[in-house]
């Protein structure tokens, strides 16, 4: 069955929170426009599901903090229900029996981490100043779209001019800080400024969170330094939850698009993008439904929309390979617990606020690393690192009174197992059973807390919500990765060599972490085309 | 007392190198050696009596051409050297197999390869071709003073850079932005994306990772294989050792004066300039010019009163990373190495580690400071070259051991000493079963021996790894990468001063001219 021709201005293939936004941009243009998801609900990774009865959970995406400001106003997105509640803690508890809770009160931090080192807390502030200090120096990167390096054009040259200008005008401190940043591994980094593993392992790992790499792997500052992004902007300065959880940003996205006029379907299945003569025309549903329309958006990452929805055949060979070269490898998995008491840490017991921010298991640099070589080598950490938080603690509209629900972010699952990646099924119960070992480890009697469990593999993520090898951000953030280089260069800027076909989410500029930003720039590029 | 116009400390190849520029232009010059060796990692020892060694660092395939000749020690004359007609070959051991020969020429290689893998002839041929497409400008950026970045640029350093951003847009647009890809990469990564068979991987990966602290997996290690692929020439013509001994015979014919056994008290600062140098022995030799040969952080930490020291350069030397992870192992042979598949044969580069997943986890145990149980090994066996190196029909054989930290958590001990050297030459044996019988002589340095010996810091070849951090304009610090440091009349001349290491003297090059100019 096939509607008339250009019945839309644009399909947007993917109602995660990337897709949302972009139909949300085109539709306030004026543009006709409808999404169309696979699964039953909206949000993608970024979904909140009642999985067990009465306990709610960020089945994936757990928390916020990257999502653009200036999205957040212009879609008014608060006014659509988006609240943020603030994290105000992190929480690191070690077997030696002490833990380091680190506040937003910097007194209270220092005083925490001065029990480790003196020196340490008194660096600590610094460190965090200048970090802020070069995201702001980098923050319109990912602000704007990438220019093209081998263009001519004024507009691109002007683009790289202003870059280099920036660079050049940091001054030598800035500029080496900058290099350093961009290129080191965050332990060596914090080695540089830090001597207690306590207080530098649980720093390293925002370097590491969805990345296949190690603390000790160069290019792990970077991600570091993309997550102080998140905490720099004026709307909400520290990392949070979104109340009902990490679902509601997409769902306060999708209302921002209804409202704008956004026609949403969900359990509609893109299977193809039909081209004919370079050209994308539309999308056939699995049912066989075409869906023609001028543009074609893709909310999806860069392998599902070209090599299984575009397909070899309409490709260039050498583009074909280039995008098959994109790495993917996920490496994360998610375990979500519904507990009927909270985790009571041996290292500082009881419900308090320590727990009511994020809790990282992350002992030493060390444990960390040993937990990536374990995944180099195709098997899952035995001891990970995990990242746990309790919405329920400050959002108790997500479980049952006196019960509360556990996220818990894992690493290293490595997609591609030594025994394949199709192995997963088999190994996910022991992948949850080392999760949970591992949280018992510091909380004697978690384990008998238990009432349901979901394991989210990354075979899971790629199954279920369609992430490529479980990618959480549509492809690594290695630098080889980022900028005009995502995810090929003849993509970077949104648009592909398919006519009409344009990229809409985080396999391309700036890269994922629920920020926003390729949906909307991708939009405005749309929109600026003339396409439609 | 005696004075001079310069007093360069550490006879390494780019104090050399150093000393060598300056004298030529009429400058009185001594150098001042706290060892008996001159030539640093290059130069040739005795280890066993009748037995001598190649050089600690025996590849010599990095060298600079023009700056030998700009030194004067290319030709054919007395105490000079010459480019070898080809590179020594590789052979790459395998368990299960004769090996993979590793030539100079890709195509040779190819051809060798066309048998075992059709796929990779072929891709081998155009990854080279590509490499040296993008080699020429970036081996442009390694044959030039590094800009200064405390400084807005000068007409002539933007207009170097324009040049070099001209000269790599040129490449294309497809090299170009391959080329920007790649260099943040992984070498796994890179070397996934063209070729198939893990040994000729491995083989090609293998030596480009000596200056790196990281396994093959590692981001960045893309770059230290280019620009190694960009720099190769076939090497001296009796390697490394050939190489020390020219330089230092030109020290002298020049009339730089060269003092061995001469160690260093401090440095003297008057008034926020160097006026000389304090020897242990008492003696103090006065110029208004210190060059540093050796370990720059040695040398402004410990040579320097803190309160000379401006607070930036602490700063940034004292974070310098260099944890050297390689131990050398010598072995003087009565006969022959002979390998069990290539009876008879004269093989001069051997490598064991078969894949890429071999080398990283001869990395791995490194970050837990322990000694890797199977590290990735690097033979030379420099009497195929130079036989007057051992007795008639005898070899040397030099292993550079991957996989071994300076300073393990153990620490170390003549039996963690013993057990190294006993598990290297047992893995030999595996392919060359005769070895553990002809074992006359043996000398076993650790990193920490090598820090020891060499005044190596950290033990590290290269003086300071090779990362993105520490590479041009930022090695060995921002402050003290050019002629000029804050503190007047000292000037770093190291392998920790760009371009690095290998480059055989073409960092001290690069400091004199510059400092001359200036």
């Amino acid at each position: 069955m096939a509607t008339g021709a250009n019945q839309y201005d644009a399909v947007v293939i993917g109602g995660g929170h990337n897709g949302l936004i972009h139909a949300a941009y085109l539709a306030r243009a004026g543009r006709k426009v409808v999404v169309l998801e696979r699964r039953h609900v909206l949000g993608g990774a970024a979904v909140s599901e009642e999985v067990f009865p009465g306990f709610t959970f960020s089945v994936c995406s757990y928390v916020v903090s990257l999502m653009r400001p200036d999205i957040i106003r212009e879609l008014e997105l608060a006014k659509h229900g988006l609240q943020i509640l603030p994290l105000d803690c992190s929480f690191s508890p070690y077997l030696d029996g002490r833990a380091l809770a680190r506040w937003g009160d910097g007194d209270r931090t220092r005083q925490e981490i001065a029990r480790f080192s003196a020196k340490d807390a008194e660096l600590a502030p610094r460190f965090g100043r200048q970090m802020g200090h070069l995201a702001r120096l980098v923050k319109d990167i990912i602000d704007n779209p990438p220019p093209d390096p081998t263009s001519f054009a004024p507009e691109h040259l002007g683009s790289l001019a202003r870059l280099g200008k920036r660079f050049a005008g940091m001054g030598e401190d800035h500029l080496t800080q900058m290099v350093k940043l961009m290129t080191m591994s965050s332990a060596d980094l914090l080695d540089e400024w830090f001597e207690s593993d306590q207080l530098k392992a649980p720093m390293s790992v925002s370097g590491i969170i969805g990345t296949f790499l190690g603390v000790r792997s160069p290019g792990t500052a970077y991600v570091m330094l993309h997550h102080y992004m998140g905490e720099i902007d004026g709307s909400f300065r520290a990392w949070g939850f979104a109340r009902g959880g990490t679902g509601e940003v997409s769902m306060a996205c999708a209302r921002a698009a209804l409202a704008a006029g956004v026609e949403i379907r969900t359990e509609a299945a893109v299977d193809k993008i039909l081209v004919s003569g370079g050209r994308a025309t539309g999308v056939v549903l699995e049912g066989g439904e075409e869906i023609h329309a001028k543009a074609i958006c893709s909310g999806v990452d860069p392998h599902l929309t070209f090599l299984r929805m575009v397909g070899d055949e309409h490709l260039d060979e050498d583009f074909t390979a280039r995008i098959r070269r994109f790495r993917m490898r996920g490496s994360s998995g998610k375990v979500n617990l519904a507990v009927d008491r909270p985790p009571n840490f041996t290292a500082r017991p009881g419900d308090g606020p320590h727990i009511r921010g994020d809790i990282a298991i992350a002992p030493s640099i060390d444990y960390l690393e040993r937990a990536y070589d374990e995944a180099k080598y195709g098997d899952f950490s035995k001891r990970p690192y995990i990242n746990m938080v309790i919405p329920s603690l400050t959002d108790p509209s997500v479980a049952p009174p006196g019960k509360h629900v556990v996220s818990c972010f894992v690493q290293y699952a490595p997609f591609d197992l030594a025994e394949g990646a199709d192995a997963w099924p088999e190994k996910r119960e022991a992948f949850g059973d080392a999760v949970c070992d591992t949280i018992e480890e510091h909380c004697p009697g978690f384990k008998d807390s238990i009432l349901h469990r979901q394991v989210v593999t990354p075979w899971d993520m790629q199954e279920t919500f369609g992430l490529t090898e479980g990618n959480i951000f549509h492809g690594e953030l290695g630098l080889e990765q980022l900028f005009f280089l995502r995810p090929v260069p003849e993509c970077a800027r949104y648009k592909t060599p398919i006519e009409g076909l344009w990229l809409a989410a985080s396999g391309a500029h700036p890269g994922g972490g629920l920020m926003g930003a390729p949906g909307k720039l991708s939009a405005m590029a749309l929109l600026q085309s003339g396409q439609v | 007392m005696s004075t001079h116009d310069a007093i360069v400390l550490g006879a390494s190849l780019d104090g050399l190198a150093f000393a060598i520029r300056l004298a030529d232009a009429g400058r009185d010059v001594v150098i001042i050696e706290p060892g008996e060796l001159a030539g640093g990692v290059a130069a040739g020892e005795s280890f066993h009596a009748g037995y001598r060694t190649g050089g600690t660092a025996f590849d010599t395939s990095c060298v600079r051409p023009e700056v030998l000749s700009g030194l004067g020690v290319l030709g054919d004359g007395p105490a000079q050297v010459q480019l070898r007609d080809q590179a020594p070959s590789m052979l790459v051991l395998e368990d299960d197999g004769p090996g993979l020969w590793l030539h100079g020429d890709a195509t040779r290689t190819a051809e060798a390869l066309a048998e075992r893998s059709p796929v990779d002839a072929e891709g081998l041929v155009a990854f080279d071709a590509w490499l040296s497409r993008v080699g020429k400008p970036l081996a442009a950026v390694m044959n030039r003073t590094a800009p200064d970045v405390r400084q807005t640029p000068s007409v002539g350093t933007a207009l170097q850079l324009l040049w070099t951003a001209l000269s790599i847009r040129r490449l294309g647009g497809h090299d170009m932005l391959e080329l920007m890809r790649a260099l943040p990469m992984a070498l796994r990564d890179m070397l996934d994306d063209h070729l198939v068979d893990p040994r000729l991987k491995a083989g090609l990966a293998g030596p480009a990772l000596f200056g790196t602290w990281g396994g093959p997996w590692s981001p960045g290690t893309a770059t230290p294989y280019i620009l190694r692929h960009a720099l190769r020439t076939p090497g001296i013509a009796g390697g490394a050792a050939a190489l020390a001994e020219a330089l230092v015979a030109r020290a002298e014919a020049v009339g730089a004066q060269l003092k061995r056994n001469a160690p260093v008290e401090h440095i003297v600062i008057e008034d926020g300039a160097a006026t000389g140098v304090a020897l242990a022995d008492g003696q103090t030799l006065q110029a208004p010019l210190v060059a540093v040969g050796g370990d720059p952080k040695a040398a402004l930490l410990d040579w320097i009163a803190p309160r000379d020291l401006p607070v930036r350069v602490t700063e940034q030397i004292r974070v310098l990373r260099q944890r050297g992870i390689v131990a050398v192992l010598d072995l003087a042979l009565n006969g022959r190495l002979e390998l069990a598949d290539h009876p008879g044969a004269r093989i001069q580069r051997l490598q064991v580690a078969d894949s890429i997943e071999a080398l990283e986890r001869a990395f791995d145990p490194v970050k837990y400071r322990q000694v890797a149980d199977a590290p990735h090994l690097w033979v030379d066996v420099p009497t195929v070259e130079d036989p007057s190196l051992a007795p008639d029909g005898c070899d040397v054989v030099s292993v550079l051991i991957r996989g071994v930290p300076a300073d393990p958590a153990d620490g170390w001990s003549d039996e963690t000493r013993a057990a190294l050297q006993e598990r290297t030459v047992a893995t030999l044996a595996e392919h060359a079963p005769a070895l553990p019988e002809q074992i006359v002589g043996a000398r076993l340095r650790t990193p920490a021996d090598l820090a020891e010996q060499l005044g190596l810091g950290g033990g590290h070849l290269q003086q300071a790894e090779l990362a993105f951090d520490q590479l041009l304009s930022f090695r060995p610090a921002p402050t003290c990468a050019g002629p000029t440091t804050p503190i007047g009349g000292v000037v770093l001349c190291s392998a920790a001063s760009h371009p690095g290491g290998h480059t055989g003297g073409t960092a001290g090059w690069l400091q004199a001219v510059a400092w001359l100019k200036a």
